[in-house]
């Protein structure tokens, strides 16, 4: 069992006395991509800034490689590069000089480094000119660059696909996706878009009212639900609502001959006997396979979601 | 150690790189240049006497005021002025080379303007525009950034004040020359008149500034991190600045006006022998009151920019 890089214990914050995040635990573990996912409001970038350390938390712990980020600050966070919400950087200088600004407050950094994360990040032709002339998406490879400057270990992006158009948004999942697969980055991002978390991520906790409601890794969403839903095409469909009523299944919607229930896998070869013993004709049985979108919906009850 | 030169080479660097830097710069010339211009403009009229015939009739008059009140202050001006024209000594009026940069002197007026200017933006403007998340999110504790900022705050403002000086020199120079570069600054003590160094005295004008310079920039500096506010910090600064000897007017008849802020500012009069602003108070009074203030300043800015949550 590999160690977790980050540990969250029971992490608490309240704003006043109105409770935002509640007993927060999850780990991280090297390599892994995990998305944060959750409605606006839900409480991300509070724990990010907490992971962070620029929030204090109420109650609980976060543990960076074992160190805790309110006692041990300084050794926690030299593992972490990151970009919380927008990446704000020095307009006035050029995107060179932030770097230089960055590379200054660590150990360690030397030109080198800083031009092969300017090149890993594709800047190289404009580096030398102010942030104020890029555009959001270059403001956006910048900041990564800023957070893999000092090569950490864990990487932490609040929404970085935010106000970036299609092609930026699939150049950010191929830098992740490199990063935690050649340099075993772990990687956390947040969102409130759940179709970009499918594919970037390999788990993703939903968070909702600050609390998280479940975490799944990407490939078990379909396979390893208990209850899924079957669609059975049938004749006389009638006849085999009041069948399925009668054994309490629960039905979903009808469509023409159509019929969708919510059952678990084992009950189908069970109700398909069934509707045979009634001398109904059974056409086909289908099991839709439930996409992480159903299943966000569901938690959320599908409120909030952009 | 090292590294934390390097973060206040940062702070400077975001402080120097700015355009509105420069153009602080480029106002101080142009002030310094007006004055020097104001004071060439003047030294046409009065030339038809020589210096030694002003003097004499200057002690004249001098003479004949201490016949009628007797002070310390005319019998040092008497002393100062024969003493002159014994040695030979051209007085160094606004149209010498030394007066001129004197004169300068008040240009620190604009020095700390412009340095309150800096210090009020350098810790909430990382605030506004979002880029302290990423300062505060390196292995460097919060105490040594802060501290970096405010060393970089005053390294900002004694460049102001090199500036200010060397302005003056090149100017100075530019339109009245070196004349009189030898003459050396004149003091009376003990019954004599002694010679001194022009240029440290110069510096002695400089470092009085300093006292009040440091404080209102260090003020800037706790309000711009308290209420991390870019506008309050700058106007309650340089509101403080313009009007402080205003409200030490209105304080003036309460004894404990003595311990205001803004009444022990001022060290000038513990050095040229004017009465300080209460009686009974010293260079040491005031210097610790100040150092009193001083440290409330610091602790004070210090624990808010320690604890607070970054919600920028
Ligand atoms: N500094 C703050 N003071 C008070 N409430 C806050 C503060 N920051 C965030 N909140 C509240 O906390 C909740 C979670 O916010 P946030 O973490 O930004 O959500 P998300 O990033 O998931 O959209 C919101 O209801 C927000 O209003
Ligand atoms: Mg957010």
């Amino acid at each position: 069992m590999t160690q977790p890089v980050i540990q969250l214990q029971k992490v608490k914050k309240k704003f006043g006395n109105k409770t935002i995040i509640k007993e927060l635990s999850f780990d991280i573990f090297p390599g892994e991509v995990f998305g944060f996912l959750g409605p606006n409001g839900a409480g991300k970038t509070t724990t990010i800034r907490m992971i962070v350390g620029l929030m204090n938390m109420t109650e609980g712990d976060i543990l960076i490689f074992g160190q805790s980020i309110k006692s041990h600050y300084k050794e926690a966070i030299k593992h972490v590069g990151a970009i919380v919400e927008n990446p704000e950087l020095y307009k006035h200088l050029s995107g060179y000089r932030n770097l230089i600004h960055y590379a200054r407050m660590v150990r360690g950094v030397t030109k080198k480094r800083i031009d092969e994360v300017v090149d890993l990040v594709g800047l190289t032709p404009r580096i030398h000119e102010k942030v104020k002339t890029y555009s959001l998406g270059m403001r956006q490879r910048l900041g990564l660059a800023q957070a893999l400057l000092h090569s950490p270990q864990i990487l932490i992006l609040d929404e970085p696909t935010n106000g970036l158009d299609p092609a930026g948004i699939r150049e950010i999942r191929q830098y992740i996706r490199r990063l935690a697969a050649e340099e075993g980055l772990a990687v956390i991002v947040s969102s409130h878009l759940l179709s970009e978390m499918e594919l970037m991520c390999d788990r993703i906790g939903i968070i909702q009212n600050g609390q998280l409601v479940g975490v799944h890794s990407v490939g078990e969403f379909v396979g390893e639900e208990a209850e899924i839903i079957v669609r059975l095409t049938l004749d006389p469909i009638d006849q085999a609502v009041q069948l399925v009523k009668r054994y309490d299944y629960k039905i979903i919607k009808k469509e023409g001959h159509d019929l969708f229930i919510r059952m678990e896998n084992e009950a189908i070869p069970i109700l398909a006997e069934r509707l045979i013993q009634q001398q109904i004709k059974l056409y086909g049985i289908h099991a839709e396979a439930k996409s992480l979108e159903d299943r966000f919906l569901e938690v959320t009850g599908g409120q909030d979601i952009v | 150690m090292f590294k934390f030169l390097k973060l206040v080479q940062n702070e400077n660097m975001k402080s120097f790189r700015r355009f509105s830097t420069l153009v602080m710069f480029i106002m101080l010339l142009c002030a310094l240049v007006f004055i020097g211009v104001v004071n060439k403009h003047y030294e046409t009229h009065d030339s038809n006497k020589t210096w030694q015939q002003q003097l004499q009739a200057e002690n004249h008059d001098l003479q004949k005021q201490f016949k009628a009140n007797p002070d310390e202050h005319t019998k040092e001006a008497l002393a100062i002025n024969t003493y002159r024209l014994d040695h030979a000594l051209k007085p160094t009026d606004s149209t010498s080379f030394w007066g001129s940069v004197k004169d300068a002197v008040n240009g620190m007026q604009f020095v700390m303007i412009f340095a309150i200017i800096i210090a009020g933006g350098i810790v909430s403007s990382e605030f506004g525009s979002g880029t302290i998340k990423l300062l505060l999110t390196r292995p460097v504790s919060r105490s040594t950034i802060l501290l970096s900022k405010y060393v970089s705050t005053l390294f900002t403002l004694l460049v102001f004040g090199v500036a200010c000086f060397v302005f003056s020199c090149l100017i100075a120079a530019a339109l009245f020359g070196f004349d009189g570069l030898s003459s050396p600054y004149l003091f009376y003590s003990e019954g004599a008149v002694h010679e001194g160094s022009m240029l440290l005295h110069i510096f002695g004008l400089y470092g009085l500034q300093m006292v009040p310079a440091i404080m209102f920039v260090t003020v800037a500096f706790l309000i711009s991190t308290v209420f991390r506010n870019t506008a309050l910090a700058i106007g309650l600064s340089i509101f403080g600045l313009m009007a402080g000897s205003l409200v030490l007017q209105f304080l003036a008849r309460f004894g404990w006006s003595k311990y205001v802020l803004f009444a022990n500012l001022d060290w000038s009069p513990y050095f040229n022998g004017n009465g300080p602003f209460q009686k009974g108070m010293t260079l040491g009074f005031s210097a610790t009151v100040l150092a009193v203030y001083y440290l409330l300043f610091i602790a004070f800015t210090w624990i808010i920019f320690k604890k607070r949550d970054v919600a920028a």
